[in-house]
């Protein structure tokens, strides 16, 4: 389990690296990209994930003291709050769909040439931008959307596993001494809150003040 | 063995993840805190750290790794220092050729 999350570490790390020499590079295009991202809303899925993360590690110890109904409700508890993360990640996503925040063919600058149009940039002050550094910003969406997108799809496996673990707990499964799935998923989920535990502040949180 | 595994608690009490669970929590609203500061480019530095602490805690204690395997510490250890020479490659790579030119 280690050796595999360890590849999913080079996985990411990748991508981090990628987003790394952009920001660099565009700065002051990813500093108006991550002022259209909403702090409320990432930061109650940060508390949801962290949430999620502690009733799986619950989960385990519970499964360990064969304490069945109690190792089934953490795991119900963890799907659920996986299942609100998603919505959450969902509303951001239409959001950023209706404003042409997409990358591709309909992708639109107006919130970075005339920030005046747009009351999230107003809110954030931003500043116009010239033509050329506007555009970069689609390259900040192209990797939130790549980061954030394969970090959700991480969790939807993650869900899909967990509706298997539920199914097999009601049944005593986990409670009579094998416990290494369940602590070796937990392993898994507690990975998936790491992620995003860096994607927070790297994507939401660029020159706030 | 089996038999032994119910006095063998071997997942550390609940009340680390408590404790875990909080200090994960303390850093998110430090972090958005932090990120309202004027620090220049030490904002990414601290945002950074307070990130790396988080996950150092989740590692130790939510995916037992304090007081896992040796071989799984050396694992882990090994893994990190690999991406730290990918990264560092693709940077020195970065800063020698093109940088400032695009």
């Amino acid at each position: 389990m280690w050796l595999f999350l360890l590849t999913e570490v080079m996985f990411f790390g990748g991508l981090f690296t990628v987003y790394m020499i952009y920001r660099n590079w565009y700065y002051p295009a990813f500093v108006a990209g991550s002022h259209q991202l909403s702090i409320p809303m990432g930061g109650l899925n940060s508390v949801l994930l962290i949430t999620s993360s502690f009733t799986m590690a619950l989960a385990v110890w519970f499964a360990e003291a064969r304490k069945k109904s109690a190792l089934v409700l953490c795991l119900i508890l963890t799907f659920v709050l996986g299942v609100v993360f998603l919505g959450i990640k969902g509303l951001e996503y239409k959001e950023k769909f209706e404003k042409h925040h997409f990358p591709g063919t309909h992708y639109s600058l107006q919130s970075f040439i005339n920030p005046a149009s747009d009351p999230v940039a107003v809110a954030a002050g931003d500043k116009a931008l010239p033509q050329d550094t506007a555009q970069r910003t689609e390259l900040f969406f192209s990797l939130y959307f790549a980061m954030t997108g394969m970090h959700a799809m991480h969790m939807i496996v993650g869900m899909g596993i967990l509706a298997f673990m539920i199914f097999r707990a009601r049944a005593g499964a986990y409670t009579a001494g094998h416990t290494q799935f369940v602590e070796y998923f937990g392993y898994y989920w507690h990975f998936v809150d790491i992620v995003w535990i860096f994607l927070f502040p790297l994507l939401y949180l660029i020159n706030r003040h | 063995m089996s038999e032994h595994s119910e006095h063998v608690q071997s997942t550390s009490s609940p009340l680390v993840y408590v404790a875990v669970y909080l200090a994960l929590l303390a850093g998110v609203g430090l972090t958005i805190a932090a990120s309202h500061l004027n620090l220049g480019v030490f904002n990414v530095i601290v945002v950074l750290a307070i990130a790396f602490t988080q996950a150092g805690l989740v590692v130790l204690y939510s995916m037992h790794l304090k007081r896992g395997s040796l071989l799984n510490k050396l694992s882990v250890g090994a893994c990190f220092f690999v991406l730290l020479i990918l990264v560092g490659m693709v940077l020195l790579d970065c800063v020698s050729r093109a940088w400032g030119s695009w």
